[in-house]
């Protein structure tokens, strides 16, 4: 009985693992890189001097503000973010569909930075959330997968519960390869679970709307339901509506962040939103592991006063603990790094399943069009990904900063880069090439990684002595990524010779 | 500071686990009496880095606790795979 629960869990943990397992495997590495999502755009925007206090002065506010109102005469929904520990300047942003984009300004004198035009992290971040598919249609999928991957885990627990305590920290890479695989399939798993549970978890919780019918089920609860005012910062994933934003020029910011702070009990405020009569000024929240939304309402005509929104019950405390979790907008960098850290554990852990799935069929189905279409995908995402994410980052220095429509040149270099990858991956598989495809892809992302670091130098985008922590940490992860690659390419290629 | 001895704490646990199991016994002999302290440790170091993360801090303790021990687990488990392997090859 035990045992045939175990060979049901077993096959239901294969296939819904790696069906699903091939797209979440790309949601996992970009939610990964979502953690730095801030940093990855200060890269990707070098023009951007990061030298200053993060407290605006009160020219800088008004010269955002101006900026803001300038944004919203083009009909953009702009709104301001001010100065962070992680981002210390102002940004007057617009949500495009994809990403928040929009003018920098310097925090201390209010002056516009020629910054390029870039998705920066937030590309990532909306690859991690929607796919790039929008709010209805990525959202629900990746939901749906979020489903899935608890599945996935809850069989997986099943199948090793036994073995799961001596075999704790048990890893063999100079075993058998498939034994090799498997450990670092079962080290990265039992040693990461605690992780893996809590951001499925809250990632699946936070969205679980979207796997529900968007709307209300009784036409008598639908008719219930006030039209909501827009009282809220906009939601990532929310397009606002296409009317008139344009309102007056808003009174001196400065003593209204004061007030609302004071109000608050906030050490710092955040984002400040306008709609065409008031301003909300919402409160900071990268201290606590709570993702708050509480805000200060004043008159957009005179800055008085109208109301303030301070949560407090046991219910959205936990909605906003359960997002806060998941979002780790922490300002702590050990935590961050924590973060990334396991998801980029997590990231191995899904794709050493999708290279065991293919491993342990290759003997019996290896020449079924079905098995070969499986491993030309999974090249696509296990090396096509990072080629791509490499590739990106060469098209932000190679493009010219001032290209028109540079945004998305930089993110159709990324997709055109994975498509090839794919491709290739998909006609070798069918060749029965796929064991050199791997070798040739591994050794092709070995020479992207590890050349960034020299475009960087090249073209001369920013200095090296001073705010440069940014440019050797990416640069720093870069070259460790290209490294694996290249010991991985070598291995095969001793291996097939 | 704190999180390299909460690290350091979890690294003692793994190390103890693993060299309690009969697999690593083989090729790491011990004694009975270190086997009882070994034990006792694998118990001991992890409630005391899950002590000094909520002194740290409290909110997020749990967060440096589960995140620190798996690194830690991560380390000691490749280090372990090392030094097997070195041994293993020992005439």
């Amino acid at each position: 009985m035990r045992d045939t629960f175990r060979v049901h869990m077993g096959w239901l943990h294969s296939w819904v693992g790696f069906l699903a397992g091939l797209v979440l495997t790309c949601v996992f590495a970009t939610g990964t890189l979502s953690v730095f999502d801030k940093e990855i755009t200060q890269w990707m925007q070098p023009e951007v001097s990061l030298d200053k206090p993060p407290a605006p002065t009160a020219v800088a506010l008004q010269r955002a503000a101006e900026t803001m109102v300038t944004e919203q005469e083009k009909d953009l929904f702009a709104f301001i973010t001010l100065p962070s520990r992680r981002d210390p300047v102002i940004r007057v942003l617009h949500y495009d569909g994809h990403e928040f984009i929009g003018p920098v300004l310097d925090p201390v004198d209010g002056h516009r930075f020629p910054a390029r035009q870039t998705a920066g992290g937030q590309f990532f971040f909306d690859f991690h959330y929607a796919l790039r598919n929008g709010p209805v249609l990525g959202c629900t999928i990746v939901t749906l997968l979020g489903v899935c991957l608890l599945l996935t885990v809850g069989s997986g627990i099943a199948i090793q519960i036994k073995a799961m305590w001596p075999d704790l920290i048990l890893f063999r890479p100079f075993g058998a390869r498939p034994r090799a695989w498997l450990d670092a399939h079962l080290v990265t798993g039992v040693l990461f679970l605690p992780f893996l549970i809590m951001i499925t978890y809250t990632g699946t919780v936070i969205r679980a709307r979207d796997i529900l019918p968007p709307h209300p089920f009784l036409p008598a609860q639908q008719a219930a339901v006030p039209v909501p005012a827009p009282a809220t910062p906009p939601a990532k994933g929310n397009t606002p509506a296409p009317t008139s934003r344009t309102g007056p020029m808003p009174p001196p910011l400065g003593p209204l962040i004061s007030r609302a702070q004071e109000i608050m009990h906030a050490e710092r405020c955040e984002l400040i939103i306008f709609s065409k009569d008031q301003i909300r000024i919402f409160r900071n929240d990268d201290a606590s592991l709570f993702l708050t939304r509480d805000l200060v309402t004043f008159s957009r005509t005179d800055g008085h006063f109208i109301s303030s929104l301070i949560q407090k019950g046991a219910a959205v405390r936990t909605v906003e603990l359960l997002h806060g979790l998941h979002y780790a907008r922490f300002s702590s960098p050990l935590l961050s790094w924590l973060y990334f850290l396991s998801g980029m554990a997590c990231t191995v852990l899904m794709g050493s399943g999708l290279v065991l799935f293919l491993m342990k069929r290759r003997k019996t189905s290896g020449q079924m069009i079905l098995f070969q279409t499986a491993e030309g995908l999974t090249i696509g995402v296990l090396v096509g990904l990072p080629l791509a994410i490499a590739g990106l980052l060469w098209a932000n220095r190679l493009l010219p900063a001032h290209m028109p429509d540079r945004m998305h040149a930089e993110i159709q270099v990324f997709f055109a880069l994975w498509m090839l990858s794919a491709l290739h991956g998909l006609v070798c598989a069918f060749k029965n090439t796929a064991s050199s495809c791997w070798r040739t892809q591994l050794t092709g992302l070995a020479f992207v990684a590890l050349g960034l670091p020299v475009v960087d130098v090249l073209t001369h985008s920013h200095g090296w002595r001073h705010d440069a922590t940014r440019y050797y940490t990416l640069d720093a992860l870069i070259i460790l990524m290209g490294l694996v690659a290249l010991i991985i390419a070598r291995k095969l290629h001793r291996h097939a010779s | 500071m704190i999180s390299l001895y909460v690290f350091v704490a979890w690294a003692c646990a793994f190390w103890a686990h693993e060299r309690l199991q009969p697999r690593t016994c083989k090729l790491f002999p011990l004694a009975q009496s270190r086997r009882k302290a070994y034990q006792l440790l694998r118990f001991c170091w992890p409630v005391l880095a899950l002590f000094l993360c909520l002194y740290r801090d409290f909110e997020k303790g749990l967060l440096y606790w589960f995140g620190l021990g798996a690194l830690a687990g991560l380390a000691v488990s490749v280090l372990m795979a090392i030094l097997k392997h070195t041994q293993s090859r020992l005439p």
